[in-house]
């Protein structure tokens, strides 16, 4: 279990990580979504021990990860630019991997490249972008590590190679009960690949939940009365988002959906439907709460 | 998986990412060390060498092996360390499961493995092939050894010099930077300092060089290589050093921040010292000049102004130039100069311990009680002759007489009494290096003394048994050789040996007058041959020739009796009755109280039969020659061909030459006059 309590980590002036607590349990798959800078990036090279928490603590099976290779043998950390040593070929990196993952597995990483069609002694140099992250992606697995913390892993990634790394990273997590946090701006990738979700917004945690309840506590409603109103008439629910243009409302509603669903059928309106968010949606109206949003930029011109 | 400090697997993969740069630069240093002897040994066979077995020190042996200093260690060090300069490559070796105490030492052991094995590899291949060929090479194995560990000490040193640098920074342009800080800089502030002050002091000795200016351990850019290599004291104070800085980069390293790549320093803080220690370099000549300005020694005029300021703006350029190249931002050199308040703080400082250092130097006037002991230095930069090499043995006789210390103090003085009163050179006669010995501390001066009283420390020097016996006092050999290349019979290096211990014997015998004209080669005494001697004094080897004077009796008749060959000697008398078939002949006449030194030439232009059948009437074949004989050296070439290859690249010369000595019953002027 990873555990990160009120960390912060600060680059000179710049506060990437704020006081940033969760708790991350084993055998999921965590997602992390934020806007840019949000630090999803910098929080995931502290649980894997290259940045050490200005203040605060993370752990990972209440350990502490910092120059601590108990802990740090266990994670395999592909960041969103991945290093290759100069001129090498996967079975270089492959040697490399097992130098420093003693848990690495050359049958893994053999079965792996079969899969994937990549040639083990090209050179890294002639790999596309997408052909890299496949093999960052291989390495990472073959390091059968019990934490496995991807960021930004689906860019640059085909729709097939994406589903197929998708899948491994469920077989991995299911087989082997491993861990892995996935980080992406893609909402789509993380809602059907993702136990968890956590929003990041300036470095600080404001929004953590399952998928299925994320998607259920949070919905739209588009709702209309014949007299004149405004959004008191709505209180006492939870409302995220509020847009009216003339008796038509639009109302982003966070809360149990047939208990909301029935405080609003009872104020008799003239239209009353209620629709599902996607996760894309959620993203959009959560950080738009936070002051997140571009939309009046567009209106005022 | 517990913490350790070393590992294995990490470790051969430092020496695998590293394989490129330590395998060329051992293959480099490998052919080399073979090509050098094989190469010499080929030579010498192919020239039909008989000089005998010459010294080899470590410069013959394995010469660009200084290449691991300033080559290769860097560049081991600069590519395995490279993860620090970029931040994917930094978090991947950040994120493994070792400390990074464990990667620092497990990567730094591989450059040492690599510069250990290269260093000591590559000597013992050079010394392993040149004893294929005892016959040509005496190998020095103290001096080579010596100058082994020396390049090994200084070569691990270059390393952790670069990897502290490689800590410290963050970029490829700041890396080489610092590392050439940290190599070269205290050498080059310790010698600017003092240069700027001894410059100034007119009995300063001036045999100073950059890069000896610290007392003693590895100077990156040392010239004198013969010196600093081959010293114990060095290695073991390089050695030391280096641990120190591998210790500190450790340190570094294990609390350097992965989010440092990229960046030229880990803090604000470096950065603003590196480029004011950078802006320094510059400062120093100026500081040196407002010295000279404040001591005043010399008056300054507009000029002298303007270049201190030329020097100020040319390190102010340096100062802020650094900024932009490794900050890649000009705004940011805007921002840097309040900290020029720190350069102005340390150029008082510098010019304050310059005037201190010139005061302290001229205050040093002891009294003749207050002397221990003098000791006068008259040898040359460099042995190259038995002269040179017995003055530098004398250059350590400490004199204690009393009235050479009275001299001396008093010259002290009077020498600085004129340099106060600006009249140093006034009435320059006559300079001598002295080294005085007050209170076990010895301090060299270059003093200017009246011819008188040179004289008397040189006669007082010369009346002491010990330089008498000192100079009297031929060195033990560690190869002795006589080139006999143009006589019939060659000396063997054993009864070359045997030899020089019977002219040692003579030397010793002769006395200390007569052997010191000979020494400086004030002599009308013939050279029969010389003897060709390597001396390996410590770490040191000299080489050079000894003549073999006609004067030492027994040396000179045991050459005859060795070089005699009958068959030759017959081969010689036939040929010099049919005179048509010869191209050349020489004749030089001897005696061993060298009266005589004359030659006689006949060549194909000027063939005086007459006079040489006059001179065959008085030859006597001999294979001895006792004191007072006359005897004589005829060289004869019998054939003279040249041999012209078709295409004419070259030609190749084959000379038929017999050399022989006969007793001269005659009077060799009848025929000298004549002539």
């Amino acid at each position: 279990m990873i555990v990160s309590k009120n960390a912060v980590k600060k680059f000179d002036t710049f506060t990437a990580i704020d006081n940033l607590s969760c708790t991350i349990p084993d055998g999921c798959i965590y997602g992390m979504v934020g806007s840019n800078g949000a630090g999803k990036s910098t929080f995931l090279r502290m649980i894997s021990g290259v940045y050490r928490p200005d203040s605060g603590e993370v752990t990972i099976d209440d350990e502490s990860i910092w120059e601590n290779p108990a802990a740090k043998c266990q994670i395999a950390f592909i960041p969103d630019d991945v290093y290759y040593l100069a001129n090498s070929n996967m079975n270089r990196m492959a040697d490399l991997y097992s130098t420093v993952y003693p848990s690495f597995d050359y049958n893994t990483f053999k079965y792996l490249t079969n899969t994937f069609n990549l040639d083990p002694k090209k050179n890294l140099n002639s790999f596309s972008k997408g052909m890299r992250r496949q093999a960052s992606t291989i390495l990472a697995l073959a390091a059968r590590t019990k934490y496995i913390f991807f960021d930004e892993t689906f860019d640059g990634l085909d729709p097939v190679m994406r589903n197929l790394v998708k899948k491994l990273i469920c077989n991995d997590v299911v087989e082997r009960k491993a861990t892995a946090i996935i980080t992406s701006h893609s909402l789509r990738e993380l809602e059907d690949t993702c136990d968890q979700l956590a929003l990041l917004h300036k470095g600080g945690l404001v929004l953590e939940s399952d998928i299925g309840n994320l998607k259920t506590k949070q919905f739209k409603v588009q709702i209309a009365f014949s007299d004149e109103y405004d959004k008191s008439k709505f209180d006492g629910i939870d409302i995220v988002s509020f847009h009216k243009s003339g008796s038509v409302t639009n109302m982003i509603i966070k809360g149990e959906r047939e208990e909301t669903v029935t405080k609003l059928s009872m104020m008799q309106p003239l239209i009353l439907d209620v629709l599902p968010l996607s996760l894309e949606e959620i993203f959009t109206y959560e950080m738009e709460a936070l002051g997140y949003s571009f939309e009046g930029l567009f209106e005022e011109v | 998986m517990k913490k350790r400090i070393f590992s294995l697997k990490l470790y051969l993969e430092g020496l695998r990412q590293t394989k490129l740069v330590g395998i060329v630069s051992f293959i480099i240093l490998t052919i080399q060390a073979i090509a050098i002897p094989v190469g010499n040994a080929i030579d010498k066979i192919s020239y039909d060498y008989s000089g005998g077995a010459r010294g080899v020190d470590f410069i013959e042996l394995n010469p660009m092996l200084y290449a691991v200093i300033y080559i290769v260690a860097p560049l081991l060090a600069l590519s395995l360390f490279n993860f620090l300069n970029k931040r994917k490559s930094s978090d991947f070796y950040h994120s493994i499961a070792d400390t990074r105490i464990c990667l620092f030492l497990s990567y730094y052991a591989a450059i040492c493995t690599w510069i250990i094995g290269i260093c000591t590899l590559t000597t013992l291949i050079g010394v392993i092939t040149n004893s294929i060929f005892p016959q040509f090479f005496t190998l020095n194995s103290v001096n080579i050894w010596l100058t082994t560990l020396n390049i090994l000490a200084a070569s691990l040193y270059s390393g952790a010099a670069v990897t502290l640098a490689m800590t410290l920074t963050g970029t490829l342009v700041t890396n080489i930077a610092v590392s050439g800080l940290i190599l070269i800089l205290p050498d080059y502030l310790t010698f600017m300092f003092k240069e700027m002050v001894m410059s100034n002091i007119p009995i300063a000795p001036r045999n100073g060089s950059f890069g000896d200016a610290l007392p003693v351990g590895f100077n990156f850019l040392s010239v004198d290589f013969e010196i600093s290599f081959t010293n114990i004291s060095n290695a073991i104070y390089t050695i030391v050093l280096t641990l120190i800085i591998a210790a500190i980069a450790l340190v570094i390293f294990k609390f350097r921040k992965s989010e440092s790549a990229g960046y030229p320093a880990l803090n604000k803080y470096l950065q603003a010292a590196i480029r004011i220690t950078f802006c320094m370099v510059v400062c120093i000549f100026a500081c040196g000049g407002i010295f000279v300005l404040s001591t005043g020694l010399e008056t300054f005029g507009g000029p002298d102004i303007f270049a201190l300021v030329m020097i100020y703006i040319a390190a102010l350029i340096v100062y802020f130039l650094y900024e932009i190249i490794t900050t890649r931002k000009f705004k940011t050199a805007f921002r840097t100069i309040p900290a020029l308040l720190i350069v102005v703080v340390l150029n008082v400082a510098c010019v304050l311990g310059m005037s201190s250092m010139y005061n302290s130097y001229l205050d040093f006037e002891p009294t003749a009680s207050e002397i221990e002991y003098i000791t006068v230095d008259q040898s040359d930069e460099y042995v190259y002759d038995i002269s040179s090499y017995l003055e530098m043995k004398c250059s350590k006789i400490k004199l204690k007489d009393d009235n050479i210390k009275e001299i001396i103090s008093g010259v002290l003085s009077e020498n600085i009494k004129k340099i106060h009163s600006d009249r140093f050179y006034e009435n320059f006669s006559s300079r001598i290096t002295v080294t005085i010995c007050v209170d076990g501390i010895e301090h060299q001066r270059y003093l200017i003394l009246s011819e008188e009283n040179l004289n008397t420390i040189l006669s007082g020097l010369k009346d002491s048994n010990e330089y008498k016996e000192t100079f009297c006092t031929l060195p033990d050999a560690s190869s002795v050789s006589i080139d006999t290349y143009d006589m019939s019979k060659s000396i063997s290096d054993s009864e070359a040996e045997r030899m020089y211990s019977l002219m040692r014997k003579e030397v010793a015998e002769l006395s200390f007058e007569d052997w010191y004209m000979l020494a400086y080669g004030n002599t009308t005494s013939n050279a029969m041959s010389d003897f060709n001697v390597t001396i390996i004094d410590g770490a040191k080897t000299y080489d050079f020739y000894i003549p073999i004077y006609t004067v030492f009796d027994e040396t000179a008749n045991e050459f005859v009796k060795l070089t005699y060959d009958k068959a030759t000697t017959d081969k010689v008398v036939e040929l010099l009755k049919n005179p048509d078939e010869l191209e050349e002949i020489s004749i030089s006449f001897f005696n061993a109280t060298d009266l005589y030194d004359y030659y006689y030439y006949l060549e194909d232009d000027d063939k005086d039969f007459d006079r040489l059948n006059k001179i065959i009437e008085y030859l006597v074949p001999c294979d001895s020659i006792g004191p007072d004989d006359i005897y004589c050296r005829v060289n004869v070439y019998d054939e003279y061909s040249m041999k012209y290859e078709e295409n004419a690249k070259y030609n190749e010369f084959e000379v038929e030459n017999y050399s022989v000595f006969f007793k001269f019953t005659g009077d060799p002027k009848d025929f000298i006059d004549e002539y």
